[in-house]
């Protein structure tokens, strides 16, 4: 499929006549005077710079931007003059509540301000210097290994979606623009670490699963909640287990733990966006939870994932070594599910005497 | 000069050395949170300090009665021994090994913990772990007066 611009610029009259014109230094300059709103936007905070909330102004505004995006289906800069001719981009996301939070500004200029480069900001060599238990190395192989799957569907996720995303909500574009580079790092680090100790190790078939169910969600706001949520609130647990596998495994999964925060804390404004605007929306979202939450189970149950957590948290395959990183990982899973829950809860979905997960997990 | 610590010059000190430090914070990035410190001293006497970052630096750290009034993200708390344990730790290792650090502290066994009222705020010990983690390690080279 292709699609053909209204016109064929080499041949077009006009474009040949104003061609002309330029050459001979004849400008026309309609677009001078075109009234639009004028500010001046300057940094709040000298500190931050110019941001997104500075630039969010008058005609400009976020404020503004309607629950229903019906008048621009193009590539327009919002608060820019429309004109005829611009194209329909075929935008499919252009109702505000189903996509919107009202942290998307401050979370986009911190995904930027709090970018790290793995490639310099872990030290590769004390890593390689480092003593590890062989049963912890292979199993930081293992995990690497599926948290590069987990990684590479929250960064597909956004990718999925935010082409369908009408321009107006351009500081979400951006967001999630920003969500898949943070993810492209997770992916890389976690590569890298992994190579840099051994390799690859299996793929997992339940993980991918589960994942797969998750990002084919029906419609943007339960892919949201099933990603940004469910999937990111076990990242954050995941990662506290990796990060005591040594001093720069600390370093590295805080970094993850960071960037994976940011994916929570936008599922958590989307939902708490949503649900503040649309009445009723509570028990289809519930009824879309009660369906996929298995998922949840099914990647951090994962042999793939679970093992090397358990080898990992415990230092090593010692019957004592196991005990303990499985009281570790168990304990984590827990406050994992707690924590998921209740940010729902804040978010405006109850569901914690409805959730299948407490007990699923309390009887691990 | 010793600080003591419990205290807020012990704070103020590690204010001193993040200034000293601004690079390296600058490029860990908006560090935009405000949060507390619990020290369980003998006798359940608690010393509450409430420590505000702000984009790069912290903006204050003061000690308060009571955090409670004051709406911080969340607080750690953990009793006079722990943390005098995660600050000698600090100090022989140039920062906090792996058994020390504030992530396994708070989330394995019974060493500190995090209190909190909103989850989403709450979150702002992930999303900014990493920071959190390296102020606490500017003790590395403090000389500090331990209460007894």
């Amino acid at each position: 499929m292709a699609y053909f611009a209204d016109r064929q610029y080499f041949d077009d009259p006009e474009a040949i006549k104003r061609g002309t014109e330029f050459s001979e230094g004849k400008l026309i300059l309609d677009w001078y005077e075109i009234e639009t709103d004028r500010v001046r936007c300057t940094p709040s905070d000298p500190r931050r710079g110019l941001t997104y909330e500075d630039c969010s102004k008058g005609t400009y505004s976020w404020d503004l931007l309607p629950e229903f995006v019906r008048h621009n289906y193009s590539m327009a800069a919002r608060g820019s003059v429309l004109v005829p001719g611009l194209p329909d981009m075929g935008y499919t996301e252009n109702r505000k509540s189903d996509i919107w939070a009202d942290n998307i500004g401050e979370l986009y200029e911190e995904s930027k301000s709090r970018r790290w480069a793995p490639a310099v900001d872990v030290d590769w060599k004390a890593l390689a210097a480092t003593d590890f238990d062989p049963a912890v190395t292979a199993s930081m192989c293992q995990l690497c290994t599926t948290l590069s799957e987990v990684s590479l569907v929250a960064m597909e996720f956004p990718s999925r979606w935010v082409y369908a995303i009408n321009q107006e909500f351009l500081e979400l574009k951006s967001l999630l623009c920003a969500q898949m580079m943070d993810q492209a790092r997770a992916v890389e680090v976690f590569r890298k670490r992994a190579l840099s100790s051994g390799g690859l190790k299996r793929a997992s078939a339940n993980v991918q699963q589960a994942l797969k169910e998750l990002l084919m969600a029906d419609n943007y706001i339960e892919g949201s909640i099933g990603i940004n949520l469910l999937v990111g609130s076990l990242l954050l647990g995941v990662y506290r287990v990796a990060a005591t596998a040594s001093t720069i495994d600390a370093h590295l999964f805080r970094r993850c733990q960071q960037d994976a925060a940011r994916l929570v804390a936008y599922g958590m404004g989307n939902l708490a966006y949503h649900l503040a605007h649309r009445e009723g929306r509570q028990e289809v979202l519930n009824e879309y939870l009660d369906s996929v939450e298995h998922c949840f189970a099914g990647i951090a149950g994962a042999t793939e994932m679970l093992e090397p957590l358990i080898v990992i948290g415990g230092g090593g395959t010692e019957p004592g070594q196991v005990a303990s990183g499985r009281a570790r990982v168990a304990s984590i899973y827990r406050v994992v599910v707690d924590e998921y829950l209740g940010r729902l809860a804040t978010a405006g979905l109850e569901r914690r005497d409805r959730s299948r997960l407490p007990a699923f997990f309390a009887a691990a | 000069m010793k600080v003591d610590f419990p205290s807020a010059s012990f704070f103020e000190a590690l204010n001193d050395r993040m200034a000293q430090e601004q690079d390296r914070f600058t490029r860990l990035g908006y560090f935009d949170t405000t949060f507390g410190v619990t020290v369980v001293g003998p006798g359940e006497r608690r010393r509450n300090y409430l420590l505000n970052f702000e984009v790069y630096e912290c903006m204050g750290a003061r000690e308060i009665d009571n955090l409670e009034g004051e709406d911080p993200d969340f607080v750690l708390e953990a009793d006079i021994a722990q943390w005098q344990d995660m600050l000698r730790n600090i100090q022989s290792n140039g920062g906090a090994d792996t058994d020390h650090g504030i992530n396994t502290l708070t989330h394995f066994g019974e060493g500190m913990k995090v209190i909190y009222d909103d989850p989403e705020r709450h979150d702002k010990l992930f999303r900014f772990s990493e920071s959190i983690q390296e102020y606490f390690d500017l003790a590395a080279d403090l000389k500090i007066e331990y209460a007894s």
